[in-house]
């Protein structure tokens, strides 16, 4: 009964006493926290993992983190943009070893494919998930860094330890690898 | 259009959301408590070894009376000299800064403070070796009496001579070689020895004696027979020598800087990049500040805290490999369809075209430098060797305040340039050793020389990059350290 009353005045809370409660090590207040991102952070963690028992190990690590450094916050920026930054962070170093083994690959076959931008767009999520993590490792942590979370390339290549230019020619031939992997479930340029 | 695949994914994924496992939630608090937990038992567990350690030092071989003492030698006056009252005098300098652990001895009539000094000086001098030693009857006697005396003084100091008794019972029984230095006389637990050169008290009974034809050296010398010695006599040529106690603090300062080299011990998952890094790190001269403050536990054993500067300089070169770089363009063209009906169409279409172009390797180096500020935690073990030189030996613990790193690093085993590196964190903590040599220049200030190692326990660079370093340096310290 207690319980569900002080889950119901956390649920109630703003973010700011939120994590100000995180701080104090209130649980109440880490599983409002915890309810309230997971799901969007899990989300983040599946498009940089290749399975979801690797992004649900990826999320319990972020949110360790979060929980760990939340006083080191300083209210500069948006909370889920912070939040989002560890998860990120978490993710490209618990794949570290395949994410910087960056494959030269061959353009040739892929050059002249293009791809149906209204069919892509009707796809569904999970869909194009799927043939996201069907990239290579490294491609895929160059591409979601570029193409979603919207860094720019040198400050792909400080994330990574590469210079922007190897991020700007790993960025496109991810692209040219995803257009080939979208022809090969049919969604192709007429 | 080159955009349209960016700004799809963006839209689709940018709010996409997917439920994790429920259980998930408890699995992470789970493993911060056990992470709490870990840490904890880490602390309790330092904590205990220190206490043990302390305890240890504290209990093992620590004088319970008087603190440290060191002996200065200093010229008395001849026996002409000395009156009675300079006698009393001396002796109450002596009873009161040498032999304070017998204070029961102290509180006997002045005539044998008398005595006591007397004997002092004699054996002052003749601190070393007895090799032949002369015939007495009334040793045994004697023995008993300093027994006696001293137990009807004081019962509950109880001092028990019965080591240095033995002795001079064999001595005058048997009128064989005996080794003075051997005797000593200890409280009654034994463990705590009184003074190394303690005088042995004669019998209030027996007639004040006066050496004769005291010998200026100090080896070798046979012990006067009480029987033959007068004090009225006198003794005006031979200035006796006396030890004089000069109490020293148990605190001291010590400042000492040192030069050296160290190397960072890189950590990565990736084999490749540990292998690129054993061959571009090259050690630079380095250097070490440091100010601590000493406590004595005993004479042997120190215990030290302090502020440490250290910086580490390195040359960090690296020769990128040849690369190629390629830049995706869109390119027009334009291809003839030649229809049955329509004739020859021109239709225009656009291809992604990508430039390929190679970059030459470079030799790039960078001179890097880590800088750390810590709190040193040592305890040091004294072995003296002789009585100005000392050897020492250190161990402990580094709580790290601050540290900085700054120049240029290769961050992966497939980079091609050098990537800046700012690391700045707190918390660098660490362990050290050392072993030196110290010589005694005066009563208070000792020179060292400490040739030191240390290690890093967590790492330098930030969390946010892909790789561990943890540094190691040998450093060889020179100072002083000053007695307060």
């Amino acid at each position: 009964m207690n319980q569900t009353k002080n889950n119901t005045k956390a649920n109630h809370l703003d973010e700011l006493e939120l994590i100000k409660g995180c701080v104090d090590n209130d649980v109440q207040c880490q599983k409002v926290l915890y309810e309230k991102y997971a799901p969007k952070m899990m989300g983040v963690s599946l498009r940089y993992c290749n399975s979801k028992m690797e992004a649900e190990d990826v999320l319990q690590d972020a949110f360790i983190k979060v929980f760990d450094k939340i006083k080191t916050f300083k209210g500069e920026g948006s909370f889920e943009g912070w939040i989002r930054k560890i998860v990120v962070f978490t993710a490209l170093k618990s794949n570290d070893k395949r994410v910087r083994k960056f494959e030269p690959g061959s353009l040739g076959n892929v050059q002249e494919q293009s791809f149906d931008p209204l069919a892509i767009s009707n796809m569904e999520t999970a869909n194009l998930l799927s043939i996201l993590q069907e990239l290579p490792d490294g491609y895929k942590a160059v591409f979601n860094l570029y193409a979603v979370e919207g860094y720019s390339h040198r400050e792909i290549g400080e994330i990574l330890g590469i210079s922007d230019v190897t991020s700007r020619s790993q960025y496109s031939r991810s692209k040219q690898h995803l257009i080939k992997l979208l022809a090969k479930y049919g969604i192709q340029r007429l | 259009m080159k955009n349209d695949i960016e700004h799809i994914f963006q839209e689709k994924f940018d709010n996409f959301e997917a439920a994790p496992s429920s259980s998930l939630f408890d699995a992470i608090l789970a493993k911060r408590a056990a992470k709490k937990r870990r840490a904890a038992w880490l602390w309790s567990a330092a904590a205990v070894c220190t206490i043990g350690l302390g305890t240890w030092f504290l209990t093992s071989n620590i004088p319970e009376t008087s603190p440290p003492v060191a002996y200065k030698k200093t010229e008395s006056p001849t026996h002409s000299q000395k009156s009675e009252q300079n006698i009393s005098e001396e002796s109450e300098i002596l009873l009161s800064e040498k032999i304070d652990p017998v204070i029961p001895i102290q509180d006997t009539k002045k005539h044998d403070s008398k005595i006591n000094t007397i004997a002092g000086a004699i054996q002052s001098d003749a601190k070393t070796t007895i090799q032949k030693s002369p015939k007495t009857t009334d040793a045994a006697p004697l023995v008993r009496d300093i027994n006696t005396t001293v137990k009807k003084d004081d019962q509950s100091t109880n001092i028990v001579n019965s080591d240095y008794a033995d002795l001079f019972n064999k001595f005058a029984k048997e009128d064989q070689d005996v080794d003075r230095s051997k005797a000593r006389l200890f409280l009654g637990d034994k463990k705590q020895e009184v003074a190394s050169d303690y005088r042995l008290p004669t019998n209030k009974n027996t007639p004040i004696p006066e050496p004769k034809n005291i010998p200026q050296t100090e080896a070798h010398i046979p012990l006067p027979n009480p029987s033959n010695l007068d004090l009225s006599a006198d003794t005006t040529a031979s200035p006796l020598p006396v030890r004089k106690l000069v109490t020293l603090n148990r605190w001291n300062i010590e400042a000492t800087a040192g030069v050296g080299a160290g190397k960072g011990i890189p950590r990565s998952s990736d084999p490749a990049y540990l292998e690129l890094r054993s061959t571009t790190d090259n050690p630079r001269l380095s250097y070490a500040f440091d100010v601590r403050t000493i406590y004595r536990l005993n004479p042997t054993w120190n215990l030290q805290a302090g502020l440490s500067y250290v910086k580490r300089n390195e040359e960090f070169t690296f020769t990128s490999s040849d690369a190629w770089e390629y830049t995706s363009r869109e390119e027009v063209r334009t291809r003839t369809i030649v229809h049955p009906v329509l004739g020859t169409i021109q239709e225009e279409y656009t291809v992604n075209v990508t430039d390929s172009a190679l970059t030459a390797g470079k030799n790039l180096s960078s001179t890097n430098s880590y800088t750390s500020i810590s709190i040193p935690v040592s305890v040091e073990r004294m072995i003296i060797l002789s009585p100005k030189w000392t050897m020492l030996t250190k161990g402990g613990f580094s709580a790290g305040i601050t540290s900085q790193a700054t120049g240029q690093i290769v961050v992966s085993s497939d980079a091609n340039e050098l990537s800046p590196l700012q690391a700045k964190k707190t918390g660098i903590h660490g362990i050290h050793l050392g072993i030196g040599v110290m010589y005694r220049a005066s009563d208070r200030i000792s020179l060292i020389a400490y040739p030191t190692g240390s290690m890093d326990l967590v790492s330098r660079i930030n969390s946010d990059a892909i790789f561990e370093q943890r540094d190691m340096n040998i450093y060889t310290h020179i100072g002083f350290r000053v007695n307060l």
